[in-house]
């Protein structure tokens, strides 16, 4: 065995033995908590380590499948398959993990003597243990038990602040989300297998030649359902919002950063390696619920000022530029376009670690603030970079990042993803022609409204003055939770500076999944240019932008240093139109700041305003005001919650047939056997 | 020789208790009783598994016990012991708390053993006629055991119980009748033909077709009333709720099971002659009704113990669907669920009998939320108990599903793995929702917290340890045990 | 078609704006007399015929002194005019009026007959407003007359522009202040704070007689009398309201950009 698997070995040894450290000391809140979270951050680190070595060197896709054990139903093995595409995950699972777990040593503080943390980071440390064992799975029982396991888990940390009834509702809803997807998700291996015979995945591997194309669109369908559920694709997102900002915001960054991206590696998995042969609506469609997901994402996004919900909607904007990606790779694989295909999916899989990590950071940052201001709504912060600056700073990073400016990683995969769009545009084919245009213009939607929002993000939540007298209080938070939040923003600034280095180690994943590995045909100038393949591509070169950036910088603050000795400085307050004096209240909301897109796109957000003010003999001296705007989700509104009430409604109809009354009991049963005799006989 | 033990170890300990009058020597009956019936169980089992042709034979060839006997016996077993170990620390609570007298304690005892000996005779007789008297024996011991608290809903579902039982039973007393007729017409005027189902097996392709077709109907309206299936479950969710907790998980665990296992020979002999899909298609058919039915009433449940029922409703019919299907795999998934649900189900009722006996309510609005504060042990081992129960990893329940799904698609029947799949979907995110908002969450008013008792505790932690140890290792006996009883079932002689 | 019509109606009128400084100013409506001259030798012993007909009290006469006009208090009514009956002050038609200090604007000593006018500004400010002047201009708490006849220097017949002065938006952005009005309690705090937050060098130019005196309002216990109580004024404009082209006059003087080292005319 090679030493990346022995470290992966490792790793999981680590987070079994955190798992049981936490739990076995959980009388004992801090040592718990360091034993606990300290044991996952050396699963994580051992994780990573084995999931990037295995894929610089190449041993990854040297490996084959290994059994270690079989249990007592037939077909039950454990099999594990450590190949490229597992060990891409795995590297991101390990990172976040890593990261979050040195986060939660000083996050979790806040929980000792209220709630048990000793559960806390054993049900963590059993979260991590699961995703990684989903992506490493070799045969369909290990995934779905993993899978499975997922979902229990995270069920258990999302409902871990349970006494808020809100809460205990939003657990529920997630759960019951992910068993659909669960079920699905079963549904599709089984078709699959009816075809294959073998349950393992070297067996389904390129079954979908053996099954007719109804049963690989029954399939295919299956898979997009449940995939789509865990990962927060629309219209079937409706969960993420709900369940995310009501997690502790570790386990909230863990979610954003990990578990939806086990939706993606769903898809890619079984698209591109079981089913494989796409026709190309199959592409069409993850395109087109990939754009879709990108804008409405962004767009309720804006309209949220619950800084954790916003960035839960992010989250699914983020998700669906990844199924672009991903469904372009799809459409050019249809086509018999091996080496676009392959770059849309490095796109794709690239903006999946891309977002692990900026959103991961980001979601850390919002727990910072959380924990010093206890307060999930913007409208209450502001003032906070003067209060936390190195958080604030993170935040930023994160924020720049997201909102793909370069020369951060956002910037390198949304640059990917164009470029892959734009070889579609000189197509032959006919729908590739169609749909390509309109994803790019989304995708420059999605950037720009993207871009907006994490202004207000952070404009709203960190400058200016602090709005309530919690946001005045909060100070610093402690150094593991700001150590956390500086390894992701040093894996951003990593990503965006060197792309073509992280390229070069998803080369094996490309020739997994497409053939193709795209070999030296993405990097020019000795790594240092990042260039598309195809005549008409472009190229781009985030290290040079930086240098030059810097350079600009620098030059005018050497010339300031040199020239301007004698210059002095005067320090005054910010204008202020001479006032008596800035107040808080004067300051930008974030109702406000969304308002002229709520105005825009009234079409979707419907928008709801009331205002009711109450007063004696006239309108402008008013005794109270009250206000109220809502904007409505369209699918929570339309789809979901009918359903839920019709559902309900024809059970409690369904009931009347027990309606208690022996005489009608003994009705069934002689109608049943009427019935049977007139069938049969 | 060891069939005859294995019966009469509890029918004798049952006349023993009618005269024994103290508690505490009636309780030890009982655990000594059923300890020694599972021991015989086990030692069943393995004589099963070396015996030529797979069959132990018993007085003469009055019983018999095939390796699906043999599975059975365990259950049966298994179950009572566990009911039995929880009774204990359940009726000292009741007797403390006067909620039912001393005389109704030892009806409890005095009845569990007829009952247990009613079911193992079904389970273990060779004779079609004298396991019908053996599944009215089950149920008219049962009846009483349902109505020991003597309270109106008791004696209301005890009278449902019975009159619907009992009417299920005269169909399939009229069902057996026929099954006798069918093998009549052939012998012609010789000797009467034997009413043993060995033998009416092997003459199975002579019988009359007809009339066998006929006689399975009676049979399965009958025994299907019996096992709880839709729609002739209504007595199910009253009698299951209004007993005491260890009935219940008795009823649950393993009364239905033993019903389904009458239905079971009925099937096999109707495949058999018929050569057509007719009693499988039946059993599909109606184990999808039930578990499509057992949906919306969790979904909308008020009662703790009326959910678990309909859960029980749910995986019965589940455990009809694997029958119905047919496949190796399917029968197989089928008699393994059996088991683990035997596990599994009554540490519910168990938990729920906890509750009770805490908040002497068992209405989900008004027992609030925030049990896993005042009882912090029961709701962590419902909470287990549920995860269990609803088919979730690492326990064996996901296990035995996935594989009867598993052989519907490999057998061309997906859509009833489909279905069926859905319908547990619906009953999940109804017990979902009920526990998680009875669990967690505040207590309402200011309840101190309850101190466990060891006995109490161990009597739920057991079954789910050897659930958990089951599902992960699964012997090589009882796996080939199952195998064989998957043969059986499937057409192997 | 409008644009069409709009440049061609441009190209029609051509340049509108007056060619004063480099041409003849404007001439005074009639109703405007100009500017006051005091002769104080011409006054009876102990007349004080103009100090009790004046509104705002700008005439003081101290017994065996001389008669004081204060120009920088003065409404321009002329009622001392009228009511002086040896033409010891008297209307001199003259738009000439902004100075430099304030006791520059008090007439009728000797040798103080008319206005001192303003000199220049000193040659490092003249370097740097000369050719580029901003100016932030603060309304504070008056009529609003000094703010109109300010405002229309900015229009297409004056065109303030061509001399590089320009009214701005932010305090921040300015060389120095306009202010007019007599400085109302409730303005001034805003006046501070917006003369503190113009960067260094800075210049006050205080427009009107509120502005340099209180005007009408002097005396009041709302107002402070005048901006000169806040803030060092270096130009001030007497008038109520001053015309545009006392104003213009004024601001030019104090760049040099009449003309020569006196100013022409």
């Amino acid at each position: 065995m090679d030493y990346p698997a022995i470290l992966l070995i490792v790793a999981a040894c680590a987070y079994v033995a955190g798992m049981a450290g936490a739990l076995l000391l959980r009388r004992v809140g801090r040592l718990a908590l360091s034993v606990g979270f300290g044991l996952a951050a050396v699963g994580g680190a051992c994780g990573f380590l084995s999931g990037v070595t295995s894929l610089a060197t190449g041993q990854a896709a040297a490996r084959g499948a290994v059994t270690f054990w079989s249990g007592p139903a037939p077909n039950l093995r454990l099999v594990i398959q450590a190949d490229p595409l597992s060990c891409f995950f795995v590297t991101i699972v390990s990172m976040l993990g890593a990261a979050i777990a040195i986060y939660s040593l000083g996050y979790s503080g806040a929980y000792l003597g209220r709630k048990s943390v000793g559960l806390l980071a054993a049900l963590y440390n059993a979260l991590l243990l699961a995703t990684t064992l989903t992506f490493v799975a070799g045969n369909v029982w290990v995934f779905l038990i993993a899978w499975e396991m997922m979902a229990l888990l995270a069920y258990g940390l999302v409902t871990f602040e349970h006494e808020d009834r809100e809460t205990r509702g939003a657990a529920v809803f997630y759960f019951i989300m992910s068993h659909i997807d669960a079920v699905c998700v079963m549904l599709g291996f089984l078709v699959l297998f009816q075809a294959a015979g073998d349950f393992s995945f070297d067996g389904l591997r390129g079954v979908g030649a053996k099954l007719s194309s109804g049963q690989r669109d029954t399939a295919f369908l299956l898979f997009v359902v449940g995939f789509g559920i865990k990962a927060g694709l629309v219209p079937l997102h409706v969960w993420l919002p709900v369940a995310h900002p009501v997690a502790p915001s570790n386990v909230s960054a863990l979610m954003s950063g990990v578990l939806i991206k086990t939706g993606i590696y769903g898809i890619a998995r079984v698209c591109f390696e079981f089913l494989g042969g796409p026709p190309l609506w199959w592409g069409a469609l993850l395109l087109a619920l990939g754009t879709v997901s990108a804008v409405l994402g962004v767009l309720y996004a804006l309209m949220e000022h619950d800084l954790k919900r916003l960035l839960a909607y992010h989250s699914i904007e983020n998700i669906g530029i990844i199924v672009m990606g991903l469904g372009a790779s799809l459409m050019f694989v249809s086509t018999g376009h091996p080496v676009l295909a392959a770059l849309a999916l490095a796109a794709a899989l690239y903006h999946t670690i891309n977002h692990a990590s900026f959103k991961g950071l980001l979601f850390l940052g919002a727990g910072s603030v959380l924990h010093a201001t206890h307060t999930r709504n913007m409208e209450e912060m502001g003032g906070l970079v003067k209060r936390m600056p190195q958080t604030a700073m993170l935040f930023l990073l994160g924020a720049v990042a997201i909102s793909a400016l370069p020369p951060l990683n956002g910037f390198v995969s949304e640059w990917l993803t164009y470029q892959a769009l734009l070889q579609g545009f000189g197509s032959t084919d006919s729908l590739l022609r169609l749909m390509f245009p309109v994803g790019g213009a989304m995708l420059a939607l999605t950037g720009a409204l993207a871009a907006a929002c994490f202004v207000k993000a952070f404009g709203i939540s960190f400058l200016a003055q602090p709005r309530s007298q919690a946001a005045e209080r909060a100070r610093e938070v402690p150094a593991s939770m700001r150590l956390g939040m500086a390894l992701l923003a040093i894996a951003c600034l990593f990503l965006g500076l060197f792309p073509t280095v992280f390229l070069g180690w998803l080369g094996p994943v490309m020739n997994q999944l497409t053939g193709e590995a795209l070999a030296g045909r993405l990097s020019l100038a000795g790594g240092w240019v990042l260039a598309a393949p195809g005549a008409n591509a472009g190229s781009v070169s985030t290290a040079a932008m930086t240098l030059f950036g810097l350079s600009f910088l620098l030059v005018p603050l050497f010339l300031r240093r040199m020239l301007g000795r004698r210059a002095k400085t005067v320090r005054g307050p910010t204008w202020d139109c001479g006032l008596q004096g800035l107040t808080p209240r004067m300051e930008y909301s974030a109702t406000g700041f969304s308002k002229p897109l709520r105005m825009i796109f009234k079409a979707l957000f419907r928008p709801h305003r009331e205002v009711q003010r109450e007063y004696e003999f006239s309108p402008y001296f008013a005794r109270s005001l009250r206000f109220e705007s809502h904007v409505e989700e369209v699918f929570e509104e339309r789809i979901y919650r009918p359903t839920r009430f019709w559902i309900l409604r024809v059970s409690r109809r369904v009931r009347a047939l027990q309606q208690g009354s022996l005489q009608v009991y003994l009705l069934y049963i002689f109608l049943t056997l009427l019935g049977l005799l007139l069938w049969a006989v | 020789m060891s069939l005859i033990v294995l019966l009469c170890v509890p029918l004798v300990a049952g006349l023993l208790s009618l005269v024994v009058r103290h508690v505490r020597a009636l309780e030890a009956i009982n655990l000594l009783a059923f300890g020694t019936v599972t021991f015989l169980a086990v030692r069943l089992v393995g004589a099963v598994l070396v015996a030529p042709g797979g069959v132990v034979l018993g007085w003469g060839e009055f019983l018999r016990a095939d390796a699906l006997s043999a599975w059975m016996a365990l259950v049966v077993g298994v179950v009572s012991l566990g009911s039995s170990f929880y009774a204990v620390g359940y009726f000292r609570r009741e007797l403390v708390e006067g909620q039912l007298t001393v005389g109704r304690c030892r009806e409890f005892y005095r009845l569990t053993h007829f009952f247990a000996t009613a079911m193992l005779l079904v389970v273990l007789v060779n004779n079609l006629g004298v396991m019908w008297v053996a599944v009215e024996g089950t149920a008219l011991s049962s009846v009483l055991l349902v109505a020991l608290y003597n309270r109106k809903t008791s004696l209301e579902a005890a009278w449902k119980y019975i009159m619907l039982g009992g009417v299920g039973l005269v169909l399939a007393l009229f069902g057996t009748v026929l099954t006798y007729a069918a093998a009549l017409g052939h012998a012609g005027g010789e000797a009467l033909p034997s009413f043993d189902w060995s033998s009416m097996r092997g003459m199975a392709s002579q019988l009359d077709p007809k009339l066998m077709r006929l006689a399975f109907i009676f049979l399965f309206v009958g025994y299907g009333t019996k096992a709880g299936l839709a729609p002739m479950h209504s007595w199910l969710p009253d009698a299951h709720s209004e007993a005491p907790s260890p009935t219940s998980a008795m009823l649950s665990g393993v009364s239905l099971k033993v019903a389904v296992y009458a239905l079971l020979r009925g099937h096999m002999l109707a495949t058999a002659c018929l050569h057509s899909d007719f009693s499988r298609h039946l059993l599909l058919g109606f184990g999808l009704l039930s578990m499509i039915i057992a949906g919306p009433f969790v979904l909308t449940q008020k009662n703790l113990k009326r959910m678990l029922a309909y859960s029980s409703l749910e995986h019965v019919g589940l455990v009809c669907v694997g029958f119905g299907l047919n496949t190796p795999l399917t029968v197989f998934g089928a008699l393994l669920h059996m088991g683990y649900h035997a596990l599994a189900k009554p540490v519910l009722f168990f938990a729920a009998g906890n509750i009770h006996q805490r908040y002497h309510a068992l209405d989900f609005r008004r027992l609030g939320g925030g049990l896993g504060r005042t009882m912090p042990m029961t709701a962590l081992l419902l909470a287990v108990a549920a995860v269990a129960i609803s088919g979730l990893p690492p326990f064996g329940l996901f296990y035995s599903e996935l594989t009867i799904f598993a052989g519907a698609f490999v057998s061309h029947q997906a859509w009833a793995g489909a279905v069926a799949l859905l319908a547990l979907l619906v009953v999940f995110c109804g017990m979902l929702k009920r526990f998680a908002h009875l669990l967690l969450g505040r207590p309402g008013a200011e309840i101190s917290r309850e101190s466990w008792a060891t006995g109490n505790v161990l009597a739920m932690v057991l079954p789910l340890v050897v659930l958990l140890v089951l599902s992960i290792w699964l012997p090589a006996p009882a796996r080939q045990l199952l195998e064989r009883a998957a043969g059986i079932i499937g057409g192997a002689p | 078609m409008f644009i069409h019509d709009t440049i061609l109606n441009r190209l029609k009128r051509g340049c509108e704006t007056m060619d004063y400084p480099a041409g003849d100013a404007p001439a005074l409506p009639d109703r405007h007399g100009g500017g006051l001259r005091v002769e104080s030798a011409r006054c009876a012993a102990d007349c004080s015929a103009c100090v009790s007909v004046c509104p705002t009290e700008a005439i003081t006469r101290a017994s065996g002194q001389a008669v004081a006009l204060d120009l920088g208090r003065c409404l321009f009514c002329a009622e001392c005019v009228r009511a002086c009956p040896d033409r010891a002050i008297t209307q001199t038609g003259d738009h000439r009026l902004a100075a430099r200090l304030r006791e520059d604007l008090v007439l009728g000593g000797t040798g103080k007959e008319q206005v001192r006018l303003a000199a220049a500004l000193n040659e490092r400010l003249r370097g740097l407003f000369g050719r580029s002047l901003k100016l932030r201009q603060v309304s504070a708490g008056g009529c609003n007359a000094c703010e109109a006849d300010t405002n229309v220097l900015g229009t297409i017949g004056w065109d303030l522009g061509r001399f590089g002065i320009q009214f701005v938006a932010s305090p921040r952005h300015a060389d120095g202040l306009l202010i007019t009005g007599p400085v109302s309690k409730n303005m001034a705090l805003a006046l501070q704070k917006t003369y503190a937050a113009v960067p260094d060098p800075k210049i006050v130019i205080a427009v009107g007689a509120c502005a340099i005196a209180g005007g009408p309002f002097v005396g009041h216990s709302q107002v402070s009398d005048g901006a000169g109580a806040l803030v060092p004024v270096d130009l001030f404009v007497p008038g109520c309201p001053p015309h545009p082209l006392t104003i213009l006059d004024g601001l030019l003087r104090l760049l040099d950009r009449l003309g020569g080292p006196s100013g022409k005319g």
